[in-house]
């Protein structure tokens, strides 16, 4: 593949809120070779962290810099975190899909996503999953992430932690 | 504080830093017109009655129909006058500029892109040929920790939760913060709709997870106060059960 992708981040800073004011724009353009991951850590650590990278801008890094711990422990430990959501299983009592969380190669969560089929009704579930179920997910998914939704208007320490562990996965 | 603003563009082509700029613009132009920090800002100027309805820019007509619609559609729980009166458009804004920012890339030609507005994110064709995009919905009990894992080709998720604010979203119909459920994530086929109903469901509560079913979400994703987690349709967009 000879795509060559382009990441950006912009990052507003201001009070605490949506959209708010002296939005500072800092840009990382990169020529990036699919076959060379380093390239995406960098990037990623260029607009997440607010270091030096790309010499790009970045006035916002007062603000960004508050929460600078979670961020570092974040990206290399979310990096190895993945969590695989498996297809959906059937038995009498009807379908159960489990989502698997990894650290490295050791499970750290298992959350039970059941989903009626063609129903609207929405479903309580319980949070743990049978172990077995979710190794038999294990065997039959592998997985990456792209991007993550989350409640995040303010949060730097989400944008450090979570999006830098994507970029460099990705 | 900040709001991260990030695009992963996969398409190849000498436009796209231009492309990416304008996109950008148009998020920030949205910051100024709808900051409520600003008291020169639109959004301001018509919270204080200094702007008549003849004069509205489009911008702000556009956010204040969504809104209405919002209002109206969840029977009042979706406001953005808060329980004190004043106008908080921010409920609307952020999903609703980060559309539009990513209808400039789509508008330019761009066919394979990803742009997050703090959580809040819209995905076009295919990162990598054969596979959508790969959207984790962040566990709202652990940043580092997902919920689940979607696979998107085109669309848009949006998230609403209690977990990085506080009880911030409140709710219309009795002013009461909402604290029925601490996260909400809604598919949707664009950004403004998705923002705008996750929103809406974490005011709603329970109910609102259905609700949004009937009102354009494809499907919902939602954790209770006591911890489990409710959903409607996440079938189509789980991960492993779109091939």
């Amino acid at each position: 593949m000879s795509a060559r992708p382009w990441r950006g981040t912009l990052l507003f800073v201001g009070a605490a809120a949506a959209m708010t004011a002296a939005g500072m724009a800092k840009f990382a353009p990169v020529m990036q070779d699919t076959t060379a991951p380093a390239t995406a850590g960098t990037t990623s650590n260029g607009s997440v962290d607010g270091t030096t990278d790309h010499g790009t801008t970045n006035n916002g890094s007062t603000a960004s810099g508050s929460d600078p711990a979670s961020t570092d422990n974040g990206s290399s430990t979310t990096s190895d975190t993945v969590t695989i959501v498996g297809s959906v299983e059937r038995n009498r009592y009807g379908s159960v899909q489990v989502s698997v969380t990894f650290v490295g190669s050791q499970i750290t969560d298992v959350q039970t996503l059941q989903v009626p089929d063609r129903e609207r009704e929405s479903v309580r579930i319980n949070e743990n999953a049978a172990p077995a179920l979710a190794q038999e997910v294990l065997a039959a998914q592998s997985s990456h992430i792209d991007t993550v939704s989350g409640a995040t208007y303010t949060s730097e320490s989400y944008a450090a932690s979570v999006q830098s562990a994507i970029d460099q996965h990705g | 504080m900040g709001i991260p603003m990030s695009v992963d563009v996969r398409d190849d082509g000498p436009t796209t830093p231009d492309l990416v700029d304008r996109a950008f613009a148009v998020l920030r132009a949205a910051d100024r017109r709808f900051s409520r920090y600003d008291p020169a800002s639109e959004v301001s100027r018509y919270a204080r009655d200094e702007v008549r309805p003849a004069d509205l820019s489009d911008d702000l007509r556009e956010v204040l129909a969504v809104a209405g619609k919002a209002w109206e559609d969840s029977g009042g729980a979706f406001s953005v006058r808060r329980p004190d009166g004043t106008l908080d458009t921010d409920g609307v804004v952020k999903g609703w500029a980060a559309q539009r920012a990513a209808d400039v890339l789509w508008a330019g030609g761009l066919q394979r892109f990803c742009l997050n507005a703090g959580g809040d994110v819209v995905v076009r064709g295919e990162p990598e040929p054969g596979r959508g995009w790969h959207v984790g919905i962040r566990d709202p009990n652990d940043p580092q920790l997902f919920l689940a894992v979607l696979e998107l080709r085109g669309g848009a998720v949006a998230t609403s939760g209690t977990y990085e604010r506080g009880a911030h979203v409140w709710d219309g119909r009795t002013g009461e913060p909402a604290t029925g459920l601490v996260s909400a994530s809604v598919v949707a086929s664009d950004l403004a709709t998705a923002d705008v109903l996750a929103t809406s469901v974490l005011a709603l509560g329970d109910e609102g997870v259905d609700w949004a079913g009937r009102h354009g979400a494809t499907a919902v994703i939602a954790v209770g106060a006591d911890g489990r987690i409710r959903a409607d349709r996440a079938g189509a967009a789980l991960l492993g059960t779109t091939r």
